[in-house]
């Protein structure tokens, strides 16, 4: 059913130093993207969502990460390629959508420099080529006045404005993924319904693979092809949309869904997880990470070291306790 | 862009007459007047008296003000210096001229040592040379002034006897000349160098501290992420935006080349604007302590004046459209 | 029977600019906002970023002080700091922010914290003083012993329920929650909003609920208020809103919610497409010639909509179906 594999994430861990001890923030995930595909990682703060985004292509401050695993790019891994390497596929093989459009932009720049940066490292066009390139590409993403806006100052333009700026320099070389971390968290829902949109469509027309990382399941509802749900640095479920929304599976993912406050009947309680997400310090490593959440559960339900089971097609769930899971009274 | 530089600019008009008149009455509260050193034993009251009348100096003082200050703006007549008998107009300017050249020096020294020692340091945090450009910031901060000075005097003035220790140009020499040159260079060396090493302290810890500001920035994030290669990176984004609270003091930089360090002037007897300051001071001398006053004041507003022009050519946030 | 009643809210603020720096227009960051509140029961003022809706909460509780307008408790006009002590308003009415932690002051412990309003106001012994906060850590769900820990020990959730216990402790009659839980995760988000719910009954409280989240405000209210440029574009209870939206922003807003709806999406899409042809289409009838929004006019006892007439309405209607 899906297209061809474009990126592959094997068994991926990423760690960052304490006072000199390394705790792993992601803990051996494996996912793959494929061409046309939405992929949407979820979770709350601190499951490790974004550390995924920013180990694809090398991002951390390497004095303070250790990444280790495999992530397979056109059958090279390009998890141990140097920074020079690494400059060859970011921006140009893979772009990079972030969630605070004012603080990504330069303030010192113009917004059409900082369009046409990624293009002077990545093509061979001449200064007025790419300068109506940059023009196309404002005008592709929905910008009324490009000329206008090009030669404007971020803090001159609004937030919806600026992420679409955004959206523009990762579309810019035409790249085979977009990684967008939490790209509309920052705006209002309205402006986040046009940009949502906006980057649905972009996807049809240059034919990428999109990883979208977001807290918000109602956009993952609305956006995601198939949906990764992560919890303390594990993925818990793995399925598609329609199946992850229709039969959710994992205790984590239905209590989440449990606690959206959007049911219409308003009386209603919200579901409340007991305990608190452990900080990476306090990580148990062993068995079922959400086991301390769900006390009420026996023991015996969890598997002694978890792991992805298919339960279906395209439905993979970790450990054994979602057979046996039922909400407390 | 040129209103805001325009209406920066009247704003300035009120602050300088405010300024002047300040340093009219104090120049008015001072004891004595021109005509008291001309009092001996026998002079005569009623000449005096008559002197005075005719000065002016009984005059209303809005009269006298007026007076002195369209004598200042005229002909830049700030009166005469008692201990050097000549116009001050004329000493501040040869003064101004050696204070010039020595803080051009020192302003390049500093910004020679201080800029790529800031930036290296804050790329390269917790490297070798970060910390021992963090050790060199505590000493170059901790030691006073003087005490540098008179180190470099016995070091390199009396011990290696690199370089003069007083003065700014060898006596005798041909006006003019490449030698003359030569010894005012010469001359300047030390002092330059010491006033460099004390200032460097705030720009390279500034620096430092916006660099690995900088680095953590999302925008920094964002052009990393197009494929903009490391030094590229720096060079582009994390440089100028690192600049921007020099900049913002680059002004008083300016302005302070002509005013001078007391310290550094006094300790190497070098004949500029600060050790003038302090012996006009010492020998009473009013009419050019005035003068000084009056033109460091003004020093300091075209300075805040130029600070807020280069804030709104590096940032365009702070323009006004 | 509504005990606060803010009737044509106006704040607005001076924009300078010109040559010198006149006043030359008015931000109107709340303009002829009305809202009243009845006891025990919950208010949603929605709006996007800039409308206003933070605005009329800090004019409510009076850290804005208002252009025009009259707030009323119990029939008592409270606009002054003066009339304000009298009434006791600021003991009755709380307000609970955003970014707790900002607000919280780091170097005092929790006990301070919250004994804050009530060593304001109330003069109790320290026994029944540390009763008291214990009864509200109780309230909140926090143990005994966080009392001596500071702000920075807790985490986001537990936080806020120490604004909570704080804003409880004088057992005020409205709390204004300015964005109570969009800093949250959600399932912690939902620990907060099951927690306000359960203490509305304990304290019969009433909650003015400032969010830009429709999914929290459908939840919590009774009734919602929609701003929009500093005016309110729709009000009517959660039913009106939700199930029966008349201006055209009220729609797109409604459309806009990202709903746990993963079979009907290309529905939801088609559906917003066509209500933003729709607010295109007829900006003319909901916003007059300068783009600002019109009076409110009812169109049955709950609810009212700013239009030009209502006329109009109907024709909305018509032109979509």
């Amino acid at each position: 059913m899906y297209e061809e594999k474009i990126l592959e994430i094997k068994n991926l861990h990423t760690a960052f130093r304490f006072e000199d001890q390394y705790y792993d923030a992601v803990d051996g995930v494996s996912l793959s993207l494929y061409k046309n595909e939405l992929l949407a990682i979820v979770g709350e703060s601190g499951c490790g969502k974004s550390t995924i985004a920013n180990s694809i292509v090398g991002l951390h401050d390497k004095n303070y990460t250790r990444v280790s695993g495999e992530i397979i790019y056109s059958d090279e891994n390009v998890i141990n390629y140097s920074e020079d390497q690494l400059n060859e596929i970011r921006g140009k093989e893979i772009g990079f959508i972030f969630q605070d459009p004012l603080a990504s932009l330069n303030p010192l720049q113009r917004i059409g420099m900082q369009i046409e940066e990624s293009l002077i490292y990545h093509t061979d066009l001449n200064k007025n080529q790419r300068w109506e390139k940059v023009i196309s590409l404002l005008e592709q993403v929905g910008i009324d006045n490009p000329e206008r806006t090009a030669r404007q100052f971020p803090h001159q333009l609004s937030g919806g404005m600026r992420q679409r700026v955004l959206i523009a320099i990762a579309l810019s070389c035409k790249p085979n993924i977009i990684i967008a971390d939490e790209p509309t968290t920052a705006l209002d829902v309205t402006i986040q319904a046009q940009i949502l949109d906006l980057l649905s469509g972009l996807q049809k027309e240059i034919n990428a693979g999109i990883i979208l990382i977001t807290h918000d399941l109602g956009v993952v509802a609305q956006m995601a092809d198939r949906v990764a749900v992560m919890y303390a640095g594990e993925i818990v479920e793995l399925a598609t949309a329609k199946e992850l929304f229709e039969n959710p599976l994992h205790p984590y993912t239905r209590s989440l869904l449990q606690s959206i406050p959007q049911s219409d009947s308003p009386e209603s309680e919200l579901h409340v997880i007991r305990g608190m997400v452990p900080s990476l310090k306090n990580l148990p490593r062993t068995g079922c990470r959400f086991a301390p959440r769900i006390p009420y559960i026996d023991e015996a339900e969890h598997e002694e070291n978890p792991v992805l089971h298919q339960v279906s097609e395209n439905h993979f769930v970790r450990c054994t306790c979602w057979k046996n899971f039922r909400f407390e009274d | 862009m040129w209103k805001t530089v325009l209406r920066r600019f009247l704003i300035m008009i009120p602050q300088l007459i405010i300024l002047s008149v300040i340093v009219f009455f104090i120049g008015k509260m001072m004891p004595g007047d021109p005509f008291t050193g001309l009092i001996t034993g026998d002079t005569d009251p009623a000449a005096i008296a008559a002197l005075r009348e005719k000065a002016g100096l009984n005059d209303p003082w809005p009269i006298q003000y007026k007076n002195w200050i369209s004598r200042i703006l005229g002909n830049g007549d700030f009166g005469k210096s008692y201990t050097y008998k000549m116009q001050v107009s004329t000493l501040i300017g040869q003064r101004a001229q050696n204070t010039l050249w020595l803080s051009l020096l020192t302003l390049i020294l500093t910004y020679l040592i201080a800029v790529p020692l800031g930036v290296y340091a804050g790329r390269y945090q917790n490297s070798k040379l970060d910390k021992a450009v963090i050790v060199y910031n505590f000493v170059s901060y901790a030691i006073p002034s003087f005490v540098l000075a008179l180190l470099m005097i016995l070091i390199f003035g009396y011990k290696l006897g690199w370089v003069p220790t007083t003065g700014s140009v060898e006596i005798g020499i041909q006006k003019g000349t490449a030698a003359y040159y030569g010894s005012r260079f010469h001359y300047m060396i030390m002092p330059a160098v010491t006033s460099a090493i004390l200032s460097t302290t705030t720009t390279i810890q500034y620096l430092r501290n916006e660099v690995i500001d900088a680095k953590t920035q999302d925008y920094v994030k964002t052009a990393r992420s197009k494929g903009v290669p490391t030094n590229k990176v720096y060079s582009h984004h994390i440089f100028r935006n690192s600049l921007l609270p020099i900049a913002a003091f680059f002004g008083f930089t300016i302005t302070g080349l002509l005013s001078g360090t007391i310290f550094i002037e006094t300790i190497f007897g070098y004949p500029g604007m600060g050790e003038l300051f302090i012996s006009s001071i010492n020998s009473r001398d009013y009419s050019v302590m005035n003068a000084l006053v009056l033109l460091f004041g003004v020093l300091t507003l075209v300075g805040s004046l130029l600070s807020d022009i280069i804030m709104s050519i590096v940032d365009p946030r702070i323009r006004i459209e | 029977m509504s005990f606060l009643e803010i009737n044509n809210l106006k704040v607005h603020f001076p924009i300078r600019g010109g040559f010198f720096n006149t006043i030359q227009d008015y931000v109107k960051a709340v303009d002829d906002v009305s809202i009243k509140i009845e006891e025990g029961r919950t208010y949603g003022l929605i709006g996007e970023s800039g409308s206003g809706k933070t605005t009329v909460g800090k004019a409510i509780v009076g850290l804005e002080q208002p252009t025009g307008g009259e707030i009323l408790y119990y029939g008592k006009r409270v606009n002054s700091k003066k009339l304000r002590k009298k009434m006791d308003y600021n003991k009755e009415v709380q307000m609970i922010f955003q970014d707790v932690l900002s607000s919280l002051d780091p170097k005092k412990r929790i006990r301070d914290i919250i004994a804050e309003p009530i060593r304001n106001y109330e003069n109790l012994s320290k026994e029944e003083e540390i009763k008291k906060l214990l009864d509200l850590l109780n309230i909140v769900g926090m143990p005994p012993d966080a009392l001596y820990k500071y702000p920075h020990e807790f985490s986001g959730g537990q936080r806020q329920r120490i604004g909570i216990a704080r804003s409880v402790a004088l057992s005020p009659k409205l709390i204004v929650a300015d964005e109570p839980v969009s800093a949250l995760d959600l399932s912690v988000q939902a620990q907060i909003l099951n927690f306000l719910k359960q203490i509305q009954e304990e304290f019969s409280l009433s909650y003015l609920f400032i969010s830009h989240d429709l999914g929290v405000v459908k939840h919590m209210c009774d009734y919602i208020y929609i701003m929009y440029r500093g005016r309110l574009v729709e009000t009517g209870t959660t039913q009106d809103i939700f199930n029966n939206p008349q201006h055209i922003y009220t729609k797109k807003l409604i459309a806009a919610i990202p709903e746990i709806d993963v079979e009907n999406r290309d529905t939801i899409r088609l559906n917003r497409m066509k209500v933003e042809k729709e607010y295109a289409k007829n900006e003319k009838i909901f916003y007059d010639k300068d783009g600002k929004v019109f009076d409110l006019l009812p169109i049955s006892e709950t609810h009212f909509v700013a239009v030009k007439s209502k006329e109009d309405l109907k024709n909305v209607e018509n032109s979509v179906a």
